[in-house]
C-alpha cells in the first residue's frame, strides 16, 4: 500500500508520521488536505490534541484504513467472511477501549470531536455508556467531573419520585 | 504502528495521575447518555441538574431517533374510583444494578412504576394515540361540540400539554409516522368526510383526501393502550 505520509503535531509538540489515507478519517484534517493547506514537509499542528491522546487516534486510523482497504478488495466477500471480520473490527475495538482508563476515554472522546472522526465519537460515547448505566449517581459525577448542585431536599423529591427504581 | 501502540501505553497511565479529568460538552455528554436505557434514567437524573435537564431534553430524543436507539413503552392510565385524577404507569424493566442491595428478592423483573404528572387535563381523557413521543387523548367528546381539545402527554417531560384543535370532534384514530388519521364517529352517515389529519410536525390540521377512504379504526398495531 503506499499513500503520501503527512505529518501531525501534538499540542505538546510530539510529531507523528502518519499515511494521508488514514488521517483522512479525520474530516478536519482530510479538509486541509482537500484545499492544501497540508504542506508536505510541514507537520499539521494540533493544538487541542496531546501526543498520548493523538497515539490513541492514529492508532484508530491506521485500524481502520486498513479494514476499509480489505472492504473494497473483497467486495464478493461471503456473509460469513464479513461477519468473522465484522467480529474481528468488534473485538479489536473493544480491546482497544479496555486498554484504557475512563479518563483517557473523554480525552480521546474530545480529540476525535475536536478532529471529526465520527466513527470514533460512535465507539468512545457506547463505551463510556456502557460504563455509566449501572454507576452511581456519586460515581458518575466523578467520571464525569461534575458537582452535586441539588440541594438535599431536590434529591430526595427525585429519590420519592423513583422509589420504585432504587428500591 | 508498533511504536504508537507502545507510547500509548506508557502514556495513558501517565495522564491518568497527572490531568484532571476533561469535562465534556454539552453535546457530547447527549450523545452518551442517548445510548443508555431509559431504564437507567431515574438513577442518572440524579447525577446534577444539568444532567437531569439534558434527561428530559428534545436534544437528546432528537439523537436516540437518528441512532436508531428509541425504545418502546407501555403506558398504562388506571382510574381509581377514590381519586380524581387517573393514575400513570409505565411497564420498567428493572436494570441490574439494584441487584447489590435487593439480593433476597428477584431484582430483573418487570415493574409498574407510577409516571408523576404535575398538571392533569381538567376533562376526561379518552382515545390515546401514540406517535413518537407523544401520547394524544383524542376526546371523544362528539355531542356538545363541534371542536374538540386535543390534549398529550409529552412522555420525555411527562407534561401534559394542549395542541390545536380539531375542527370536529374526533374519536378514533391510527398513526403514521408524522401524521395522525382521526375518522369522525360513525354515527354520521358520511363519516369519511370527516377524516382528518392532524400533522405532529406542524401541529396543523388538514382534511384527508375523500378518495382515499383507507382507515380502519380498530388496529393501532400495539401502540395504544387506554
Amino acid at each position: 500500500m503506499s499513500s503520501n505520509m503527512i505529518m501531525l503535531k501534538s499540542s505538546d509538540g510530539a510529531s507523528f508520521e502518519i499515511e494521508e489515507a488514514a488521517a483522512r478519517k479525520s474530516k478536519i484534517i482530510a479538509n486541509m488536505i482537500e484545499v492544501e493547506c497540508v504542506d508536505e514537509d510541514k507537520a499539521i499542528p494540533l493544538q487541542n490534541v496531546t501526543g498520548n491522546i493523538l497515539a490513541l487516534v492514529i492508532e484508530y486510523c491506521n485500524k481502520h484504513i486498513v479494514d476499509d482497504d480489505d472492504d473494497v478488495a473483497t467486495e464478493e466477500a461471503s456473509e460469513e467472511e464479513e461477519e468473522a471480520k465484522k467480529k474481528k473490527v468488534d473485538d479489536w475495538e473493544a480491546e482497544f477501549m479496555n486498554s484504557m482508563s475512563l479518563e483517557t476515554m473523554f480525552e480521546l472522546l474530545l480529540a476525535a470531536n475536536y478532529l471529526n472522526i465520527k466513527s470514533l465519537i460512535d465507539l468512545v460515547c457506547q463505551t463510556i455508556a456502557n460504563n455509566i448505566k449501572d454507576k452511581t449517581p456519586e460515581e458518575v459525577r466523578k467520571i464525569f467531573s461534575i458537582e452535586n448542585d441539588f440541594t438535599p431536599e431536590e434529591e430526595e423529591e427525585i429519590r420519592k419520585e423513583n422509589a420504585w427504581a432504587f428500591g | 504502528m508498533s511504536s504508537s501502540e507502545n507510547m500509548r501505553k506508557s502514556l495513558t497511565k501517565l495522564s491518568l495521575e497527572s490531568t484532571p479529568n476533561s469535562s465534556l460538552p454539552d453535546d457530547l455528554v447527549v450523545s452518551c447518555l442517548a445510548r443508555v436505557s431509559r431504564f437507567y434514567y431515574p438513577n442518572l437524573s440524579l447525577v446534577s441538574k444539568s444532567f437531569s435537564s439534558i434527561l428530559t431534553s428534545p436534544e437528546l430524543y432528537k439523537t436516540r431517533t437518528l441512532l436508531g436507539r428509541t425504545e418502546t413503552f407501555l403506558y398504562v392510565c388506571l382510574r381509581f374510583p377514590e381519586e380524581t385524577n387517573p393514575s400513570w404507569f409505565t411497564l420498567y424493566r428493572k436494570p441490574n444494578h439494584t441487584k447489590k442491595k435487593t439480593t433476597k428478592k428477584e431484582s430483573s423483573g418487570n415493574i409498574l412504576a407510577p409516571v408523576p404528572i404535575l398538571n392533569s387535563p381538567p376533562e376526561e381523557l379518552s382515545g390515546f394515540v401514540a406517535v413518537d413521543y407523544n401520547l394524544y387523548a383524542i376526546n371523544a367528546d362528539i355531542e356538545d361540540s363541534t371542536c374538540s381539545k386535543v390534549w398529550f402527554l409529552d412522555c420525555r417531560t411527562h407534561t401534559w400539554l394542549e395542541a390545536p384543535r380539531m375542527r370536529i370532534a374526533q374519536t378514533n384514530g391510527r398513526h403514521d409516522d408524522v401524521f395522525m388519521y382521526l375518522a369522525g364517529s360513525c354515527e354520521s352517515t358520511n363519516a369519511l368526510c370527516f377524516v382528518e389529519v392532524y400533522n405532529t410536525k406542524t401541529q396543523t390540521w388538514k382534511s384527508a383526501l375523500p378518495e382515499k377512504p383507507i382507515f380502519k379504526l380498530s388496529n393501532l398495531e400495539g401502540k395504544i393502550y387506554t
